[in-house]
């Protein structure tokens, strides 16, 4: 009979481990909240130490003033509609423009390089153009935010649908489908994550146009207002407006956000 | 002309390649799945099988030739013939009543006749209990019986399955042949069956047509003459052991052929 002599001296128990990720499941809310948390009590406190940033309280006070009696309204409106109207309008001419450049190759090799080309280009250039055709006002404004929302929706439409499954296509010609059961029943749901994602990135850059245009040249709305307050060094009104803004921009895209994951998951 | 059954007239497949010239894929194949038959089509890899099931379902034009069923020539997709393809096919974002309702949506049934019809076939697969569950809560093997029921649900003359347990592991795949087999003698549908595998073409079929390397002929047509119902003790009989090294015997030169042609077999640089 043999024996099989072993050592298990290692000197192992000397080595501690890391707590399990598990046991620490609060991080991550918890630096979620930290963050608004910390940069409002920066502000809080860095505020004081000079006279052109105004306190939180008298802005968050502006901000409830401008509900409160109503000078905020006609601004929100215009510049609401112009960012939806213009939204809507470019997703209108950006989707199916997508579909089609991301279901064509020959489409897409004729047009891949302008769309490419044309993305470098700032759109805020056209705006006068704009404002030289329509006059200033809710049309030249909405107009600009269409053609912003155009390009990133057309771009991650034609993206997605590229990553359509071969299988299911052949799957629908083998069932002889039409061209619109094929984009309705197979293309789009399978691909409806990253069609959303382009969607997002429109909503954003709509956003971003209409107060950029609003900025350079309008008759109502947040951008104009928050450009007179600057003129007029009505710090307290400008924090208030660039304030609600960011939280509507924010608020918009995590609906957005919140939509496209619940895509995904599905 | 033949009036019943699937058809093959002298079929040839040539593709234009990318710089210009052309490739014959497929020559002159000719052949009879006749109503009911299980038929399989085997051969090296790259040899042009899927590319002949193409042309059956009307997805592809051949250059020569052409296939007629039950009389009538194919000159595109028809309602008679059904694919099930190797890579997975499920709709994500459908239950399992969806997907195998896919076809017959498409078609223009109505829901509620669609989904009675879909129920029926899912039990007939194995999946009762598995209707309302999506694709990614089932198995590999379980998906492919979603594919089979949505081509079963058309009602096709013929089945046309492209390798469809390819991507499974050995022991789902012989036991989801044995499953096919199973389906298959309930509803006694015409199946042309691809696959590089031959026991799985011999277990399952009544005829192994073995094609050659490119350009593809069909080199040799075996009857299996082995009893159905097949049993599990099938594959261990001595028949089927015959039937398996003649198959084999001559895959191997055509095997060798096209590994050559692709710069595999050579050992010195």
């Amino acid at each position: 009979m043999s024996t099989i002599e072993t050592s298990t001296v290692t000197g192992l128990d000397t080595v501690s481990y890391p707590r399990a990720a598990r046991s620490r499941r609060w991080l991550l809310p918890a630096g979620r909240v930290a963050v608004p948390v910390v940069a409002l009590l920066l502000w809080l406190v860095l505020a004081p130490l000079t006279e052109l940033v105004p306190a939180p309280i008298p802005t968050v006070k502006e901000a409830w003033d401008g509900f409160a009696t109503g000078w905020i309204y006609p601004g929100i409106q215009a510049t609401a509609s112009a960012v939806f109207t213009g939204f809507a309008l470019g997703t209108a001419f950006a989707f199916p423009a997508g579909y089609l450049l991301g279901r064509s190759r020959y489409l897409n090799r004729v047009f891949e390089p302008l769309i490419t080309g044309t993305f470098a280009i700032p759109r805020i250039i056209v705006y006068p153009i704009l404002l030289t055709l329509f006059g200033v006002g809710f049309q030249a404004e909405t107009g600009m935010v269409a053609i912003s929302a155009f390009f990133p929706i057309v771009m991650s439409t034609a993206a997605a649908v590229r990553q359509a499954s071969r299988t299911l296509l052949k799957l629908g010609r083998s069932l002889n489908a039409s061209r619109a059961q094929i984009a309705m029943k197979i293309v789009i749901p399978e691909v409806a994550p990253g069609i959303m994602v382009g969607i997002r990135i429109g909503f954003s850059i709509s956003f971003i146009a209409a107060i950029i245009a609003e900025f350079f040249a309008a008759k109502e709305g947040l951008g104009l207002m928050i450009s007179r307050a600057h003129a007029g060094l009505d710090l307290p009104r400008m924090y208030a407006i660039v304030l609600l803004v960011m939280i509507a921009a924010f608020g918009g895209n995590m609906i957005l956000w919140w939509a496209e994951r619940r895509l995904r998951r599905s | 002309m033949q009036r019943t059954g699937v058809v093959l007239d002298r079929v040839g497949v040539v593709y234009t390649t990318n710089d210009g010239g052309s490739l014959e894929a497929v020559r002159d194949v000719s052949g009879v799945v006749a109503d009911g038959r299980f038929v399989s089509l085997i051969g090296p890899s790259g040899c042009g099988k899927s590319t002949l099931l193409d042309v059956v379902g009307g997805l592809l034009r051949p250059a020569r030739g052409g296939v007629v069923i039950n009389g009538e020539q194919v000159s595109g997709p028809r309602r008679d013939t059904a694919m099930v393809f190797q890579e997975d096919s499920t709709l994500h974002w459908r239950t399992v009543v969806g997907n195998v309702a896919f076809g017959l949506e498409i078609a223009g049934v109505g829901r509620r006749e669609r989904e009675a019809r879909a129920r029926d076939v899912i039990k007939l697969v194995g999946l009762a209990g598995f209707e309302d569950r999506h694709p990614r809560e089932l198995s590999g093997g379980m998906k492919q019986r979603v594919a089979i029921a949505r081509a079963l649900l058309l009602d096709p003359r013929i089945m046309l399955m492209d390798e469809p347990f390819g991507a499974l592991d050995q022991q789902t795949r012989m036991f989801i042949g044995r499953e096919l087999l199973r389906v298959w003698e309930e509803t006694r549908k015409s199946v042309l069956f691809v696959t590089h595998d031959i026991q799985e073409a011999v277990y399952l079929s009544d005829e192994v047509w073995v094609m050659s390397a490119r350009p593809s002929v069909i080199k040799s047509k075996i009857a299996v003459d082995l009893d159905r119902p097949r049993a599990p003790g099938t594959m261990g009989s001595r028949r089927f052991h015959e039937l398996t090294s003649e198959v084999w015997e001559l895959l191997r030169v055509e095997s060798e052929k096209a590994l050559d042609a692709s710069g595999e077999l050579r050992t010195t640089p």
